[in-house]
């Protein structure tokens, strides 16, 4: 696919600032000149590259704002005297503005460097934020109609379900009798590798197992070919698959004639239908295409088909039906199906929520706390930015006052004050677009695969408008406080100005502004401070098992050609035989889930000891063969592990210290058989527990295991899972010497994935590491303003007091009372708003509250390092300007005068 | 059509376009080495500054898309027209009569 290059974005962009018809018909035509200057510009060096990129920024914006303003426009194509476009008045004094405005790059180059720089990287950070925000929680999915679109769930609060997956009869039931949807389709919640063979390699599609309507119901386009049937629903059609563009591409070399094509795919032929446009990710990022469900006709009454909780179910709203009405439909419907169907749906509810909001999930709220981190870092460079407005109106009282003198009107000069500001703006948030293009690149490859809706990231309409109120907003309030000072003076006073040692109302608006940005420096800093204390305590967890050296291979056999648990022990046992004896290979596994990255089963389970009223809710099953606890270390604390040949013995179980806490407080699980439903007489398979096993955690680093059972994977007959290998040699060593023992057994069956148990766990923090890196990149940006405040409010102070101090010295005043006088300037404010700070702080903790971890938001000790540091550095700021000050020649000075 | 006389004075850098394509048509980046070949100086304005003056140039009609003059057929490429070197020797002969102002008020050198 087409990509623009990044300066092909940028300047785009920039572009963007002149009236449409230039651009609109010539973008390439224009973009190819800038590629052949930008070249040539290459062959000089990157001096001359930064050269013309600054020329054609701020030219751009420049030309480009007055060309708009005064349409249709004479600049710079012709003079304004030019007879045949009369100019009014208004457009020539706004022209006139713009002028004057652009002189400050010229005539104050420093003042206006220091004020674009901390411009751009603050609108530059913002624009980067909102970019990910708008994709994630803004755009409209890629869907027709996407707003009528409902992710629907299940409820139940004996389980302590808040938004199961939904069970497939449940689901069917929805469909046929409501009416407030257009149509409900559903999907499996979890995404298959399945393996197809293709030059003799086996290679893996991760598919998704979807009802025949969900194309429709989502309104997917197509790439190429259609979507399923709703007899696809049911086994008896012609297998069927559809490819997702991306797989398409990769997998199938973007062939034009794939519809029709059949691949044998884990041993079903499928025929290839359709292949979705490009933009379609769902359920997620790394779909390779999507199979019908083709249940069983059998299953629609079977038990376990509203047992097991499985599918994800989406709703079309009907026309002109509000989600309200739906919801009180659906809800009626369950209380229907709970009575109908007690064994299955006691307290079985079913909720809803936008399509879009579910697919954001759970980085929505880390989300916006970050954009808040991010929009109190603009507002402390606005906070910036004022201030070194103020010092240079100070320094311009003479020349306004004079104009005032001259005749201009107040309105005039405030006007062009805010012009000025707006131009300031405009050239630091060309530059902020331009960092938060490349800042975006760099942010999306940090952010995990599954992030959803990554591929949308990116700079869009939305992107551009929302700079573009950063722009207009951060000018007004950097600049309308110093433009109706300035526009305000006493000439008579004023144009003696220069003599005044500087204004006192003026210090006090400074020092308030330095106050304000240290004040919301705090909470930025205690949030990154927060998230390190997170990430120290999340390390610090034991999460019950020995990551170190233990490789980690996913694996499915194609249930077709293993249709019975024969022929998958077979497999299994042979893999683990030819392995297990390896001296290189301290101990071989497998495990049906893999920690932190599957989430496990939880259903209803009984004791055959207990009364017939008593029964266990939210106990997680697992599966897991012999050395299972011996590769991963943990350990067992009383009877035995499963043995690899009670294959047709008495089904047994191993349950852990958390079951045997809460529901065995007597310490008599070891020998009571144990079945997964809450009525005995549903009972078909009871499982003897044979041993107890330590708590790991599995579900997340931050959650204490709850009660698990773990089944043996060889009496299950299990076809898919992990396999783990502890080892001293390299992991790659590992893959290659388990896929050759593999390929000896079946050639076509590949792992599917390879990785290791400490990229797992480290993959369990990844949230909170990208939390903290951004967190902390935002604080720095916000420390660094800060000094930079208060430094250049205590450094402006001594500055305009040179000639009092060095009166002050040569009366013999002593140096550390000078030093004093000057700090106080800068550590004042500093103080106040250190303290304000801290307040505004603990007032805001609640926002981080779901990111963080082991520590409270209101950690006693991120608050007092911070700031103490912050008032260290603050202090730090206010020594380098009062040094100078002390190093002041009286004579010098009084001699100036 | 309209009398060269009610451009005047073009600003520098549309007398630039003009003074870059009278003697045939360029593309572009051809205006911006010729200008910069002529001056010795680089370039000033943005990419797309020239093409803001160009095209207001075109819709007063001075200039014309054009076949490129030298080959590169995959760029479009200006010319003047009629009207346009009109307006171009206007601008030059106005210029030259500030010119030799400036010479009568010994601000350059006589002869050169």
């Amino acid at each position: 696919m087409f990509r623009p290059s990044l300066a092909q974005q940028i300047h785009r962009c920039i572009l963007r600032v002149y009236p449409r018809e230039i651009w609109q018909s010539a973008e390439h035509e224009i973009f190819d000149v800038f590629r052949a200057r930008l070249d040539e510009a290459r062959g000089r060096g990157t001096a001359a590259v930064a050269g013309l990129w600054f020329r054609e920024v701020t030219d751009s914006v420049s030309t480009g704002v007055s060309a708009r303003w005064t349409q249709p426009a004479r600049v710079p194509g012709f003079d304004p005297r030019s007879p045949r476009e009369k100019a009014t008045s208004m457009f020539d004094s706004a022209l006139n503005d713009i002028r004057s405005a652009l002189r400050v790059f010229r005539s104050a180059p420093a003042f206006a460097l220091a004020a674009v720089s901390i411009l751009a990287i603050a609108i530059g950070a913002n624009t980067a934020m909102f970019s990910v925000i708008n994709a994630v929680m803004l755009r409209p999915l890629p869907f027709a109609e996407p707003g009528r679109l409902v992710a629907l769930y299940e409820t139940n609060p004996e389980q302590g379900w808040t938004q199961a997956q939904v069970a497939a009869a449940n689901y069917l039931d929805w469909r046929e009798r409501s009416t407030a949807f257009s149509d409900i389709a559903a999907h499996n919640g979890w995404l298959n590798e399945q393996t197809w063979v293709e030059d003799g390699e086996p290679r893996v599609l991760r598919v998704n197992a979807t009802t025949g309507n969900f194309f429709n119901v989502l309104g997917i386009r197509f790439a190429l070919g259609r979507g399923f049937d709703s007899d696809d629903d049911w086994v008896g059609t012609e297998p069927k698959i559809v490819l997702s563009h991306g797989a398409w591409t990769s997998d199938f070399g973007a062939d034009p004639d794939v519809i029709g094509k059949q691949i044998d795919l884990d041993g079903t032929t499928r025929t290839i239908v359709g292949v979705a446009a490009a933009e379609v990710d769902y359920p997620a990022p790394e779909v390779d295409g999507w199979v019908p469900v083709s249940w069983d006709p059998a299953n629609r009454t079977a038990v376990f088909f509203r047992r097991a909780h499985g599918m994800r179910a989406i709703g079309r709203l009907a026309p002109g039906i509000s989600a309200t009405v739906a919801r009180d439909e659906v809800v009626s419907i369950a209380s229907q199906l709970e009575a109908e169907y007690p064994e299955t749906n006691v307290e079985m509810g079913v909720g809803f929520v936008s399509l879009r909001e579910w697919i954001a999930g759970d980085v929505r709220n880390p989300l916006l706390m970050l954009f808040g981190a991010v929009a109190l870092v603009l507002v402390i460079a606005c906070a910036n930015v004022a201030n070194l407005q103020f010092a240079r109106a100070t320094d311009r009282r003479a020349e306004l006052a004079l104009r005032g003198a001259l005749g201009a009107a107040r309105s005039r000069l405030l006007r062009q004050s805010l012009v000025e500001s707006l131009a300031l703006a405009a050239v630091g948030g060309a530059l902020g677009l331009g960092l938060a293009a490349v800042a975006l690149r760099g942010l999306v490859r940090l952010l995990p695969d599954d992030f959803p809706r990554i591929a949308e990231i990116g700079l869009d309409w939305r992107v551009l408008a929302f700079t573009f109120f950063a722009v207009v907003g951060t000018s007004l309030v950097f600049g309308i406080v110093p433009s109706l000072r300035a526009s305000r003076h006493e000439p008579a006073a004023d144009l003696q100005a220069h003599r005044v040692a500087g204004s006192r109302s003026r210090g006090r608006v400074a020092a308030g502004l330095v106050a304000v940005e240290v004040a919301l420096v705090l909470p930025v800093a205690v949030g990154a401070a927060l998230m390190i204390r997170t990430l120290d305590e999340m390390r610090a967890v034991d999460p019950g098992f020995t990551a170190d050296n233990t490789t980690v291979l996913g694996i499915q056999l194609p249930r077709t050609r293993y249709s019975d648990g024969d022929s998958r022990n077979a497999v299994f046992t042979a893999l683990l035989g030819s392995l297990r004896d390896r001296s290189d290979f301290e101990n071989v596994a497998l495990s049906r889930r893999l920690p932190f990255v599957n989430q496990s089963w939880s259903s209803d389970f009984r004791a055959e000891s207990w009364t017939p009223d008593r029964y266990g809710v939210g106990v997680r099953h697992d599966e897991i063969s012999r050395d299972l606890f011996k590769t991963m270390q943990i350990e067992m604390l009383d009877g035995r592990d499963f043995e690899l040949a009670e294959i047709n013995t008495e089904p047994v179980a191993i349950v852990n210290r958390a079951l045997v806490e809460q529901f065995f407080p007597d310490g008599d699980a070891l020998g009571e058989r144990l079945c997964f439903s809450r009525n005995a007489e549903d009972c078909r398979f009871w499982y003897r527990v044979v041993g107890v096993a330590e708590n790991v955690r599995r579900e997340s680093l931050k959650v204490d295991e709850e009660p698990s059972i773990y089944g043996s994977w060889i009496q299950n007959g299990t076809s898919s899972g992990y396999l783990m290998i502890r080892s001293q040699l390299p992991p790659e060593d590992v893959a290659d010497i388990a896929a050759a023992a593999l390929h000896e057994i079946d050639p076509t069956v590949p792992f599917h994935t390879v990785t290791t148990m400490n990229e797992i766990v480290a993959g369990s923090a990844a949230q909170e590491q990208l939390l903290l890196a951004l967190l902390a990149t935002f604080a720095a940006i916000a420390v660094a303003l800060a000094a930079f405040g208060v430094y250049s409010v205590v450094a402006y102070a001594t500055a305009r007091r040179s000639r009092e101090i060095g009166i002050r010295v040569s009366l013999g005043a002593r140096a550390a009372d000078v030093f004093r006088s000057v700090a106080t300037r800068g550590m004042t404010p500093a103080l106040v708003g250190v303290v304000t700070g801290l307040a505004l702080t603990a007032a805001l903790a609640g926002f981080i509250a779901s990111s963080v971890y082991g520590v409270s938001v209101r950690d006693p000790l991120s608050y007092v390092v911070v700031a103490s540091g912050l008032t260290a550095l603050a202090l730090m700021a206010c020594v380098i300007p009062a040094r100078r000050a002390l190093r002041v020649d009286p004579v010098v000075v009084l001699r100036a005068d | 059509m309209s009398d060269p006389q009610t451009f005047l004075p073009l600003t520098p850098l549309s007398f630039e376009i003009l003074l870059s394509l009278a003697d045939g048509p360029r593309h572009g980046y051809g205006i911006i080495k010729e200008a910069e070949a002529r001056s010795g100086t680089p370039f000033a304005s943005s990419t797309g500054t020239l093409y803001l003056a160009i095209r207001r140039l075109q819709k007063d009609g001075l200039l014309a898309p054009a076949r490129s003059g030298d080959g590169d057929s995959r760029r479009q490429a200006y010319d003047l027209t009629e009207l346009g070197r009109e307006v171009a020797v206007a601008e030059a002969e106005r210029l030259e009569a500030r010119v030799i102002d400036a010479r009568a008020k010994a601000l350059l050198s006589g002869s050169r």
